[in-house]
């Protein structure tokens, strides 16, 4: 069964009235960014009102493909038990060229790995998840059918006009966020323009319902005998949904290619080339796609924030789009909540937008080669393009040409809130990095209980020390919970490598986490005594060689909620 | 012949890799559609001169024609 959106009705409102205090937070678009970040919000204390054009997520898969990262995020939310129950997981993929394998690649994992690298679901029920918990959250509405006109700060207020059935309402707000996707509306209305470059080549996407037994995998055609001169992409999705996506040629009418039979024609002649296939299978959804690497300049204005597609664009070879607008929301929930709980300087918000920024050049980096790759634009690059694809099974190098760079967690080494690395060869993860999630032990009451770092850490800030003796980072975590409370919570985590001797030890403070098979010390290429600080979004803030070298807990308070300082 | 002797060593030869189907691409768009031949020609010619001995240049030929 291919999804049935639920329709949700528009529930009446009145316009804010013009002596009565602002709302607090108001986010526009009830896409899966503007979602999560609605929920990361209110997870955090924020009052959060969301504004939504239609009456149901959307229709029609669109991203389907969650990098690890995308999990870890949806965990801190809440929801991650629920995606990983309803997505399919996978870890490989294929390329071939005519009917000749060239590449077989394994997205990077090892053992003690909590998640895999990667997970299929599709986008509806990746947005209905997140309605569902918003509406068995507190102070957080979704209010559907409300399209948002415009929008204007004065005095430290942004007003928003909103069509509604009943008619125009206006809300006050103290902070907008635009999560109204790639036409954003409120980027329109504040005169911005996104930069970059957009590539020529079009793809048809389908989502088909077929019974197969092809693997979880993603596999891709280059100028397979069914459809000579095209580029297929095949992936599972649960429910026997499969996404096909095949690029159109230069001269291919986009207009007649996105016809039902058209579609059906192509397909059906790949699928029989594959397989021989028999299988009925329904044609569910299908859409034209164009590649675009674009951006905006800043992605704050004032007390208008900008996240997701409606802040940049990235080509969706890589699957980096949903998973980068993952992390916007992730690293704005704790940010814009610290400003709002009025712990923080506006100016952390500077440092999201100038993170978040960077994080898309990042994305387009990466995206950018693969896109190339997966649509020569020119004559140049499909010629060389066919070169390395014949060339591949001789010239193991040149099979990374053809890998697609599957999205990974971007990183922030070079903002201001990242704290310089103290020694000269630090291994990874450097300051600015992403964590890596590892299983462990964690010491409790009854026993030992299985569990990992990121769900001991939560969505707090924490201070985790690698055989830390027992009390020694009590005092730290202490005063900086104090001085980031409200909105940001610190914990304190302490490996230990099961001698018994540490746990005798009563220290309420630090959790005690078993790492006796070194998998958590490995992974953060740590010495014994060293110190990670771990920013909420899981990035590392900094290493330190030990207790005594994080400095006075205030210090770092101050640098963190001024946006980086230090 | 592409050797890889260590992370290091592979991430030197991949963004090699990259930077020559980047550049070699890029110079084919630079030429009219009349001149890509004779170009790669030139090219070819001018990047066997320079850095192939005989046996290479022979093996190269022999490598090309095989993989089409
Ligand atoms: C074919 C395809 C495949 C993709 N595959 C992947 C993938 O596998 N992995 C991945 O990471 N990314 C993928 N992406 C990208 C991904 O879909 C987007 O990055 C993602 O949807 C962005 O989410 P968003 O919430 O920012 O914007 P959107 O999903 O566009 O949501 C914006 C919301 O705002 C609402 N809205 C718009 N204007 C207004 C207004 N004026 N007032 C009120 N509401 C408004 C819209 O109705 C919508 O609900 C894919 C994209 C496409 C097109």
């Amino acid at each position: 069964m291919y999804f049935t959106p639920r329709r949700y009705a528009f529930t009446p409102f009145p316009s804010s009235p013009p002596d009565a205090e602002p709302e607090t937070a108001v986010v526009v678009g009830a896409g899966p960014v503007g979602l999560a970040l609605a929920l990361g919000l209110s997870r955090r204390g924020v009052p959060v009102t969301v504004l939504e054009a239609g009456d149901s997520v959307v229709y029609g898969s669109r991203a389907i493909c969650l990098s690890r990262h995308s999990l870890e995020v949806l965990e801190r939310l809440g929801v991650g038990e629920e995606f990983a129950e309803r997505s399919l997981p996978w870890t490989s993929g294929r390329s071939f060229h005519r009917d000749a394998e060239v590449l077989s690649f394994e997205m990077p994992h090892v053992d003690g790995d909590v998640r895999t690298p990667m997970v299929n679901l599709s986008q509806s029920v990746a947005e209905q998840i997140l309605v569902d918990e918003i509406g068995r959250t507190d102070s957080c509405t979704v209010r559907w059918q409300c399209r948002v006109l415009d929008c204007t700060e004065q005095d430290g207020v942004v007003t928003v006009r909103i069509a509604t059935p009943e008619g125009q309402r206006e809300l006050r707000t103290r902070w907008l966020i635009a999560a109204d996707g790639a036409r954003s509306t409120v980027r329109e209305s504040l005169g911005l323009h996104l930069n970059g470059t957009s590539y020529e080549g079009r793809y048809v996407i389908a989502d088909i319902h077929w019974r197969s037994p092809l693997p979880t995998e993603r596999r891709v055609w280059f100028d397979p005998p069914s459809n000579p001169g095209s580029t297929i992409i095949l992936h599972r999705q649960p429910d026997d949904i499969w996404r096909v996506d095949y690029q159109l040629g230069p001269d291919d009418d986009p207009e007649a290619e996105i016809a039902e039979q058209r579609i059906r024609d192509r397909i059906t002649r790949h699928l029989d080339w594959l397989l021989g296939n028999t299988e009925p299978w329904t044609l569910e959804w299908s859409s034209l796609y164009r590649a675009h690497s674009l951006s905006l300049d800043s992605y704050r204005h004032g007390r208008v924030l900008f996240a997701g597609d409606a802040a940049h664009l990235v080509p969706i070879f890589g699957v980096r789009g949903l998973n980068s607008g993952l992390e916007d929301a992730d690293t704005l929930a704790w940010t814009l909540a610290s400003v709002v709980g009025g712990t923080a300087d506006p100016a952390l918000l500077d440092t999201y937008a100038a993170e978040r920024r960077e994080a898309w050049r990042q994305n387009v980096e990466q995206a950018e080669k693969s896109t190339l790759f997966m649509t020569p634009g020119t004559h140049g690059y499909a010629m060389t393009r066919d070169a390395v694809l014949t060339l591949a099974h001789r010239r193991p190098v040149l099979r990374h040409l053809i890998n697609p760079r599957q999205s990974s967690a971007t990183h922030s080494r070079a903002s201001p809130l990242t704290c310089a690395a103290t020694r000269d060869e630090s291994p990874d993860p450097v300051p600015g990095d992403p964590i890596p999630d590892r299983a462990v032990l964690a010491e409790s009451a009854p026993g030992q209980v299985p569990s990992s770092v990121n769900i001991e850490r939560g969505s707090d800030f924490t201070v985790l020390g690698v055989r830390t003796a027992p009390g020694a980072l009590t005092d730290f975590a202490q005063s900086l919970r104090k001085r980031l409370a409200p909105a940001v919570g610190v914990r304190a985590l302490v490996t230990h490598h099961g001698n018994g001797h540490e746990r005798a030890i009563p220290c309420p403070e630090e959790r005690l986490l078993d790492d006796s098979a070194g998998n958590l010390e490995s992974a953060f290429g740590a010495e014994p005594g060293e110190v990670f600080v771990i920013r909420p979004d899981g990035l590392l803030l900094g290493r330190f060689p030990g207790p005594d070298h994080l400095g006075a807990p205030e210090e770092l308070a101050d640098h963190i909620l001024q946006g980086g300082s230090r | 012949m592409t050797t890889v002797g260590s992370a290091h060593g592979l991430e030197q030869s991949v963004a090699h890799a990259e930077f020559v189907w980047r550049t070699v691409s890029e110079a084919i768009d630079t030429v009219p559609e009349s001149d890509r031949e004779a170009f790669l020609t030139r090219f070819v010619l001018l990047a066997a001169l320079d850095h192939l001995d005989a046996d290479e240049l022979t093996a190269l030929i022999a490598e090309a024609r095989e993989s089409r």
